[in-house]
């Protein structure tokens, strides 16, 4: 078997946009080695470029159809799009119907085009990590937009979303109330609304509803610097897919331009900061209480201290040596 | 003639505009540009620096005309307030019948001149107050009226031949006119004198303020029955309130507002129609309802294309002939929506122009909301201010003197005609896509509420749209410094002691058997609901009774929310 390559080596091959080597990157990334980190690094430093789009909504709200449109609108204006799909029911991951996989095909076979499917397995937090490691390497590669899907139930996938530039949540007609509920939680975070399926007569009650929801939630103070959008469209019949476009332009001309945007990018920042140390100490602390556990622990069964001391006298003896 | 008093002709005038905007207007923008590119009403459409003859050449003077003439545009009637001022009518209702009796006698001592009632939720929703749905609601937020005594009580040493009474209520409407006129018959009033007005407006209800209890079908045939029974008992009395008021609180445009009551017009009329009615034997009385919002000129050219679009309607797709069924009346009430907590006394100013607006406009009647209401019901003192401020404009402010005073503003006129074009444009939509009922059941109209509602929001949030105190001149560290209203916890056990001792004293076999006739004059669609109903009324049966007993008949209606 030849020696696996150096993920250095891979880093001028995926800046030109060579499929296998971003691929290889990613995966190295997902899996957390330290050895793809400065290659990581390295890609990271080249992006900044790309507008990233997180696309949001239960399943069944017709996510990953406003995703094929969308790539298909955006390819015909040129931009390259990479999507990355944090979603197991999504097409991209495997599962799929048939339109979907129809309309895929020609995304499949497009340059202009780089899907690539996380797995949605891994310690809490790991997945928004590798994530963003997947979206600099396509920025670095050069793509124009890279969209992250992600299914709206779970903090995990809606802290994924929140990394985005511009966080898109799908809501779609005829889906039960109850189906509906469990995605309140997220429609906060939109930048912009889509209603889906549009062209059904039904649309029209998810979208008053949705906006008398939205209604009572607006602060109305007089300084909100983004207008969010309830945007209907329909793959059907390729409605409201311009206007989509627009708004994701103007949000992200907002995001680089405006000071409410760039302090929401540097708390971008400061998030994958936070979640990488959450990882790093996490991993270290994992690594270092092999044999440390046993000192305290005989204290703890013979209930002569409680677990929260026993915790924190581990945790000290750590730190003392200097293991953390 | 002096040519210096007419103005020049179109070519001339528009050569004039050209040299005015090149020189002056150039001028002043090089030193000071305007504000914005574009202005808009607050409906969202586009106005022009100013307006001058060339923007009528599209509206021919008949479409103007003069007061109480056909299209009547300026004004239902030929002297307007130059015989009689608009009512002052400020709704009032709280706790018990003899509670809200109270408050309307203060009213018509302060020199209120109409009466108009708001009922509690229990009320309004057909159910007794003994109800355990009513419970915590009764006499909350509007007057508890359960059974023909509560009505005597309301009403109470109230000449009926002297004061109209409105009563605003829907889906239960048609019960709570039966009690009025079993309580007219008992204190021998002829039906014929009595003036006054029941509100019945249900589409609305679908379309915006979700207060219904039955399925679309049974409840338009009330509005009907409301309608008919009038038209040949109640020669003076307003069957219905067509009303826009609660489209545009639910967050309409003015525009839509004004639309989609004529839509609802239209379905009344065609389904009194098809009883074999004549229009002109009941459009008479047809009434309306509208809101004053916050845009003056806005508003005043809305009640004028209102005017001039439901005269046409009634003249051209109806074929009314008798002008006094295409004389648009309204009851206009200014917009609580537009009331703030913060610096509430702002209020008051709010109100005062929303008001004048209506009555440049042309009301009939008017009510001026207390400065108080975005926290409760009135108090005696808001209410008092709130009349003061009509009594102001009645007595102290000369606006009364002149019919449609705005009349022949080139502003106003055009505005007034825009209107009337965007109007019949969404009244021919409707048509086209199967007509008011259907696209009620496709949630259309609401889609259309919750569109500029939505639009607004976002405008107040990004401050394009300033409300004094909310966005702009704040005062974080205010204080309110108001009582409200106190409710009074008394009038829940006051009420209910009432309904069960008339439950223990009616002849029950008596009640058991109209129930029975309802039941089968429901059944029938061709029957009238009120007489049954006032007979009911009269052997003490409670709405309660009523409303249950329908529901076994016609079902309920249920809007499923989607999130």
């Amino acid at each position: 078997m030849a020696p696996p390559v150096a993920s250095d080596d891979l880093v001028p091959r995926a800046l030109a946009s060579d499929n296998a080597a971003m691929a290889r990157l990613m995966s190295r990334a997902e899996a957390g080695t330290a050895e793809c980190r400065p290659a990581l690094a390295q890609l990271y430093a080249r992006a900044g470029r790309a507008h990233v789009i997180g696309i949001t909504g239960v399943p069944g709200s017709g996510k990953s159809t406003l995703v094929s449109t969308l790539t298909l609108k955006l390819r015909a204006t040129g931009k390259r799009v990479g999507i990355i799909a944090v979603d197991p029911s999504s097409p991209y991951s495997g599962g799929s119907i048939m339109g979907d996989r129809i309309r895929m095909a020609e995304l499949v076979n497009d340059d202009g085009v780089f899907i690539r499917s996380m797995a949605t397995r891994g310690e809490q937090g790991g997945m928004a990590r590798a994530t963003l490691e997947a979206v600099d390497v396509l920025d670095a590669a050069g793509f124009d937009y890279v969209i992250i899907e992600t299914v709206g139930v779970g903090q995990a996938e809606v802290e994924i979303a929140r990394t985005a530039h511009t966080i898109v949540v799908v809501s779609a007609p005829g889906l039960g109330d109850d189906i509906q509920a469990i995605k309140a939680g997220i429609l906060e975070i939109a930048d912009i609304h889509v209603v889906s399926k549009c062209d059904r007569a039904d649309a029209n009650r998810t979208i008053s509803d949705l906006k008398t929801m939205l209604t009572m939630a607006l602060a109305l103070g007089g300084n909100a610097a983004w207008r969010t959008p309830v945007l209907p469209t329909s793959a059907a019949n390729g409605e409201g897919f311009d206007q989509l476009i627009d708004c994701l332009q103007r949000h992200g001309e907002f995001m680089r331009d405006s000071d409410a945007g760039r302090a929401r990018v540097r708390s971008i920042a400061e998030f994958r900061m936070l979640k990488t140390a959450e990882a790093l100490l996490r991993q270290r602390f994992i690594d270092a209480r092999q044999g440390a556990l046993a000192a305290v622990s005989a204290d703890l069964a013979a209930r002569r201290i409680s677990p929260y001391q026993a915790a924190e006298r581990l945790l000290d003896d750590l730190s003392e040596k200097g293991n953390l | 003639m002096n040519s210096n008093t007419t103005a020049p002709d179109a070519t001339a005038l528009a050569a004039e505009i050209e040299a005015w905007e090149g020189r002056e207007v150039a001028a002043f923008r090089a030193r000071q540009q305007e504000k914005r590119e574009q202005f808009f009403t607050y409906g969202g459409i586009p106005v022009q620096r100013v307006y001058t003859p060339l923007d009528l050449a599209q509206t021919p003077y008949a479409d103007i005309g003069l007061p109480g003439r056909y299209p009547f545009t300026r004004g239902p009637y030929p002297t307007m307030y130059r015989s009689r001022t608009w009512t002052m009518r400020q709704i009032a209702g709280f706790g018990t019948g003899e509670d809200t009796n109270r408050r309307f006698k203060y009213l018509i001592e302060q020199g209120q001149t109409g009466l108009s009632t708001d009922f509690d939720m229990p009320t309004l929703m057909g159910y007794d107050s003994d109800h355990p749905m009513a419970d915590g609601e009764v006499g909350r937020e509007g007057v508890a009226i359960d059974t023909l005594a509560d009505m005597e009580a309301l009403l109470a040493d109230i000449d009926l031949e002297q004061i109209s009474v409105s009563l605003t209520i829907n889906p239960t409407a048609w019960i709570l006119l039966a009690m009025y006129v079993a309580l007219a018959k008992r204190r021998g009033y002829d039906l014929n004198k009595l003036s006054g007005t029941i509100q019945a407006d249900i589409l609305k209800e679908y379309m915006a303020q979700k207060e219904y209890i039955f399925p679309i079908a049974p409840s338009v045939r009330i509005v009907r029955d409301c309608i008919t029974y009038c038209a040949e008992n109640m020669q003076r009395y307003n069957p219905i309130n067509i009303s826009g008021y609660h489209i545009s609180e639910a967050g309409s445009s003015p525009l839509h507002e004004v639309a989609f009551t004529m839509c609802n017009l239209i379905t009344y009329v065609e389904e009194v129609r098809k009883t074999g009615m004549e229009v002109d034997a009941f459009a008479p009385r047809l009434a309306f309802f509208f809101v004053s919002q916050t845009d003056f000129f806005e508003e005043i050219a809305k009640f004028r294309a209102a005017r001039r679009v439901y005269a046409r309607i009634m003249r051209e797709r109806f074929g009314a002939r008798n002008p006094d069924s295409m004389r648009l009346r309204f009851h206009c009430q200014t917009a609580a929506a537009t009331l703030t907590k913060p610096q509430y006394k702002v209020n008051i100013v709010r109100t005062a122009l929303q008001a004048l607006a209506a009555v440049l406009g042309g009301a009939q009647s008017l009510h001026t909301n207390g400065m108080d209401e975005a926290f409760s019901i009135p108090t005696e003192e808001a209410m008092k201010i709130a009349l003061r401020t009509q009594q102001v404009l009645a007595d102290e402010a000369h606006v009364s003197e002149v019919v449609d005073p705005i009349g022949g503003s080139y502003y106003v006129e055009s505005l007034t005609s825009e209107y009337e074009r965007r109007i019949f444009a969404i009244i021919d939509e409707v048509d086209q896509n199967g007509g008011t009922i259907k696209l009620i059941e496709e949630g259309w109209f609401q889609r259309h509420i919750a569109d500029f509602s939505y639009e607004q929001a976002l405008n107040k949030q990004s401050g394009d749209r300033p409300v004094i105190g909310v966005n702009k001149y704040q005062e974080p560290d205010e204080v309110a410094d108001l009582e409200t209203h106190p409710h009074d916890p008394t009038a829940e056990r006051r009420q209910i002691d009432r309904l069960q001792r008339i439950r223990r004293e009616r002849d029950q076999a008596r009640v058991e058997a109209l129930l029975d006739r309802l039941v089968a004059t429901a059944r029938d669609d061709g029957q009238n609901l009120l007489p049954v109903t006032i007979e009911l009324v009269e052997a003490g049966a409670s709405m309660g009774d009523i409303v249950e007993r329908l529901k076994g008949v016609w079902g309920t209606y249920r809007e499923v929310p989607v999130f």
